[in-house]
């Protein structure tokens, strides 16, 4: 397995590297002041942000996995990422200029959570089939609120609110706090990733096997939620990372958490950051929005993987 | 049939000295699905040796029981005691560590190997940021071997036949190990040799110790082997309980699954076949 994680950080310094070192199609080491100063002020800074969302979402992926026990779940599937955009679109909308769009964001995306919680738990049992009818109708109703604002805004400001909708890390920064967030998150979830491995297994047999399916549940969905609002908040809603990644990695390294975890948050910040240098310099001298890209990754490999998964037996 | 106390004395079995006090002991407890009352003010104290066999027609509350019993669906009413202790007030850790169900239903959703798979019955009695040791991954190895899945070790458990997972579910709860063991048509999917090397090695592991087993059955032959009493759901919330050779009867199975069941007796073992209406006289 060492070799495994050796092989994920050099991918990664790889991608870093890659990441810091092109531009505007070009690869090049930078000579003079205001090259330097491009890679440590624009660069770096954009690298940052897109290496945490990657694995923020590669690590709310997996845990939404769990919770749904369905390899093929994403973050947004319970319709986080809905309203993060509705909530910042009306910002927008509303001129409401003294919120910072990524506070109104990460609102947003809370609170669609904890409506999608309140409405399909209640207080009966853990059922993950009305959870995900809540979060698809839910998210089909942000949808339609997402529509409406697109509608009635103007022109000029419909571009930044396209940012929202495709996920795009042009102007997106990460700060430490966030970096910090994934470290903690990563640190916290591996310590109790047998846990994980026994509630992947539904929850009467995690209730057989001594877990408490509810709280357990319940957590899960907590971290999940403020993971995947963190990162909306941070580069909008970038598809196919969360769904993709964990996914890739389960087959790689199998399905451990211990071991799963840590390499998806490796891969899904390498996979991100490498997504990122490609919408830069593609097709310069403009720029794709980077769930353009992920997406144009993400669908084929998906459907590749779903192909051989279903050829093999 | 709930007020038949001649079949409910326990002085019939012969009592080993450790089999006094229950590991597992209901009282009046009633069990209810979807409003409709299956179980009426169960009394049943599981000692050490004992191997309780549940019989019932088809949606007479079998497994619903078993998982009450479980702790994983709460009873209507009545006290459920595990090793002397209240169990609804127990934590899953602590249950578990002595409790131990195999459910009828094994779906794998992620793809793990076999013996991660095995391993995972090892996780109540290890701690919450502790590592499997050594003997953990023996235990779960000789599970495997019990049920004839060492070789498959290495495999994906979402490669597996519907027999081998159920034998794969089997392993688990085996290396668990607990001492009260509940089991929902064990013999589910297994062909005859497979069932009859299951149920013999789960007999002998009744005698290491202080271990004890409930299992509901299909097949009535099954439980003449294998049960040392029989606790007998008509659906309707009536119960009958006592030890199997005075339970099953010609007249009570027939009674109980509403068609005529016949004895043959060949000397050595009773077998209980469905007559059929048309071999009747």
């Amino acid at each position: 397995m060492p070799v495994m994680t050796v092989a994920l950080l050099a991918l990664l310094v790889l991608a870093v590297s890659l990441s810091l070192f092109s531009g505007n199609g070009r690869i090049g080491w930078p000579s003079g002041e205001i090259d330097w100063r491009i890679v440590t002020e624009l660069r770096l800074p954009r690298t940052m942000a897109a290496l945490v969302t990657g694995a923020l979402l590669a690590l709310a992926g997996a845990l939404m996995q769990v919770l749904l026990r369905n390899p093929l779940a994403d973050p947004y599937v319970l319709g986080v990422s809905g309203g993060a955009a509705a909530f910042a679109l009306a910002t927008m909308l509303f001129g409401l200029t003294m919120i910072p769009i990524e506070l109104a964001a990460f609102a947003g995306a809370l609170v669609s959570s904890v409506i999608v919680f309140v409405v399909a738990q209640g207080s009966g049992p853990w059922s993950t089939t009305r959870m995900l009818l809540t979060g698809v109708v839910v998210a089909a109703g942000w949808g339609a609120v997402i529509s409406l604002m697109l509608a009635l805004g103007d022109d000029q400001s419909l571009r930044g609110m396209l940012f929202w909708l495709m996920g795009d890390l042009g102007l997106a920064r990460a700060g430490w706090g966030s970096v910090l967030v994934v470290a903690a998150a990563l640190l916290l979830l591996t310590l109790r990733a047998r846990s994980l491995n026994i509630l992947s297994a539904g929850q009467t047999q995690a209730a057989l096997l001594g877990e408490e399916p509810k709280r357990r549940y319940t957590e899960i969905y907590v971290i999940a939620s403020a993971l995947t609002a963190l990162a909306v908040s941070i580069a909008g809603t970038i598809g196919f990372v969360g769904l993709i990644v964990p996914h890739l990695m389960r087959l790689v390294v199998g399905a451990d958490h211990r071991r799963l975890l840590p390499a998806a948050a490796l891969f899904g910040g390498a996979f991100l950051v490498l997504a990122d240098t490609l919408s830069r310099n593609l097709f310069t001298p403009r720029q794709m929005p980077v769930g353009v890209v992920t997406a144009l990754i993400g669908v084929p490999l998906f459907l590749l993987l779903l192909h051989k998964r279903g050829a093999g037996r | 049939m709930n007020s038949d106390k001649t079949t409910r004395s326990p002085q019939q079995r012969v009592p080993s000295p450790e089999s006094r006090v229950p590991i597992l002991e209901c009282r009046n407890v009633s069990v209810s699905i979807g409003g409709q009352r299956v179980v009426e003010s169960l009394d049943l104290q599981l000692g050490a040796g004992q191997s309780i066999g549940i019989l019932g027609p088809n949606g007479a509350g079998k497994t619903t029981l078993l998982l009450t019993l479980a702790g994983v669906r709460p009873a209507d009413s009545g006290d459920l005691e595990l090793a002397g202790m209240n169990m609804p007030r127990m934590r899953r850790r602590a249950i578990a560590q002595r409790l131990g169900m195999l459910t009828q239903n094994t779906r794998f959703a992620f793809d793990a190997r076999v013996l991660q798979v095995a391993l995972s019955g090892r996780h109540p009695h290890i701690g919450p940021l502790g590592h499997e040791s050594r003997q953990d991954f023996e235990a779960a190895q000789k599970a495997l071997e019990t049920v004839g899945l060492a070789a498959l070790a290495d495999r994906s458990c979402l490669e597996l036949s519907g027999g081998e997972q159920r034998r794969l579910a089997l392993a688990t709860v085996l290396a668990q190990d607990p001492h009260v063991l509940l089991l929902d048509e064990p013999t589910n999917h297994l062909d005859p040799a497979h069932q009859v090397a299951v149920l013999d090695h789960l007999w002998r592991r009744l005698h290491q110790g202080n271990r004890a087993q409930i299992m509901a059955l299909h097949d009535v032959n099954l439980a003449t082997c294998y049960c040392t009493e029989v606790l007998m759901l008509g659906g309707d919330g009536r119960w009958e309980y006592g030890p199997t050779a005075e339970m099953l009867t010609e007249h009570r199975l027939s009674r109980l699954f509403g068609c005529p069941m016949r004895a043959v007796r060949d000397g050595r073992q009773t077998v209980f076949a469905v007559a059929g209406n048309l071999v009747q006289k």
